[in-house]
């Protein structure tokens, strides 16, 4: 059980820049500084009419970024001082969570580019969401089954019949030394 | 066209005109269930939407490697969804950035920079402002209220400049 004086004790440690709380913010607004950047280098090249929207964002932005840069010394002095307990990579509720919500969307998102690549979307596409759905969403078989069907008729009848997109040949289809049959499906380009 | 077709002409104008007062009603009409969308749990609006978008990011250039630009975007979006950073301006950006550019350099070649004195740059301009300075009294009028709630309800955290010291939770004895 804690007394009244450790209660009130101020918290001291040490934040570190690569700390969660704190390098994610680096990161984004480096990669504004690079935008910023590049616009300038960008600039000379371009005629006078091209170089208005940079002038202007860089006008209407570079104030924000001094202060977003003054807010992350602030938070890191804050941190510091055990004055903000609750910032960190969160979306909101448990951290731990959320960092597993994370990693398992990105590599769900990953998986899926992957598969694509390998298979095509024709066959990836809706194996990857049956594999989503019963994997993270529990949702009924039947319900699986009719998203995915949905998707597959997606393809077969927006893209093929009517579009008749010019789909990639996928890396197994490349390696079998076989067409990829949905570039050569009976309905495509019907319409 | 509207020297030797003006017929067609009128008539695609008829057209347009017929056709936004027949959707309107239907539009409005389905505009109900289509809420009912966002009651959709995330795990499962999320895979259907990452399907479409898939296929909807491929379709636009029927470019394998656009499916890479999506990726950088969505790790984007989750660090800015992380860190608090607003993800409408990028969408509002991407979406406007060609008109802005183009419709601002017809303007500036026509007025000059005098255009930012003209009535209706002016009007819109305090528009924007005024806008700006109720959001930002909501939200700060929105976060005292958050703030003091869970002061009151936690009796914990929460101490952002105005004290030096930290509350604990209450401890069970």
């Amino acid at each position: 059980m804690s007394t009244q004086s450790e209660e009130n004790t101020p918290i001291h440690r040490q934040v570190s820049w690569r700390s969660p709380e704190i390098l994610g913010e680096v990161v984004l607004l480096l990669v504004v500084l690079l935008l910023a950047i590049t616009y300038l280098l960008e600039m000379p090249g371009l005629k006078m009419a091209g170089r208005y929207l940079p002038i202007v964002t860089l006008v209407f932005a570079a104030p924000f970024w001094f202060i977003r840069v003054k807010t992350l010394f602030d938070r890191k002095r804050l941190l510091e001082r055990g004055q903000i307990m609750d910032l960190g990579f969160r979306f909101g509720g448990n951290a731990v969570d959320e960092k597993r919500r994370a990693i398992r969307f990105t590599s769900a998102v990953g998986a899926l580019f992957l598969s694509i690549w390998l298979l095509g979307f024709h066959l990836a596409l809706p194996i990857w969401l049956v594999t989503y759905l019963v994997l993270f969403a529990k949702v009924k078989p039947v319900v699986v089954l009719l998203v995915a069907l949905a998707f597959e008729g997606l393809l077969l009848g927006v893209h093929d019949f009517i579009i008749n997109v010019p789909w990639p040949e996928p890396l197994i289809w490349r390696v079998i030394g076989v067409d990829y049959l949905f570039n050569e499906w009976p309905i495509s380009g019907t319409y | 066209m509207v020297q030797d077709h003006l017929d067609l002409t009128i008539a695609m104008v008829y057209i347009i005109v017929l056709a936004n007062i027949t959707v309107v009603p239907i539009v409005l009409l389905f505009a109900a269930p289509l809420t009912r969308v966002s009651i959709v749990p995330p795990q499962i609006l999320a895979p259907i939407v990452i399907g479409i978008t898939t296929v909807s990011a491929f379709q636009a250039n029927v470019s394998i490697e656009d499916l890479a630009l999506v990726s950088v975007f969505a790790v984007l979006g989750m660090f800015m969804k992380a860190y608090a950073w607003p993800r409408p301006p990028i969408l509002i950006a991407i979406v406007l950035t060609s008109q802005l550019e183009k419709w601002m350099s017809i303007a500036i070649q026509t007025r000059g920079w005098s255009m930012v004195w003209q009535p209706a740059f002016v009007t819109i301009l305090i528009l924007v402002i005024v806008g700006v300075f109720f959001s930002l009294r909501v939200q700060s009028g929105t976060k005292r209220v958050a703030d003091r709630t869970e002061a009151e309800i936690g009796g914990q955290s929460v101490i952002i400049g105005s004290s030096s010291t930290i509350t604990k939770p209450p401890t069970a004895s």
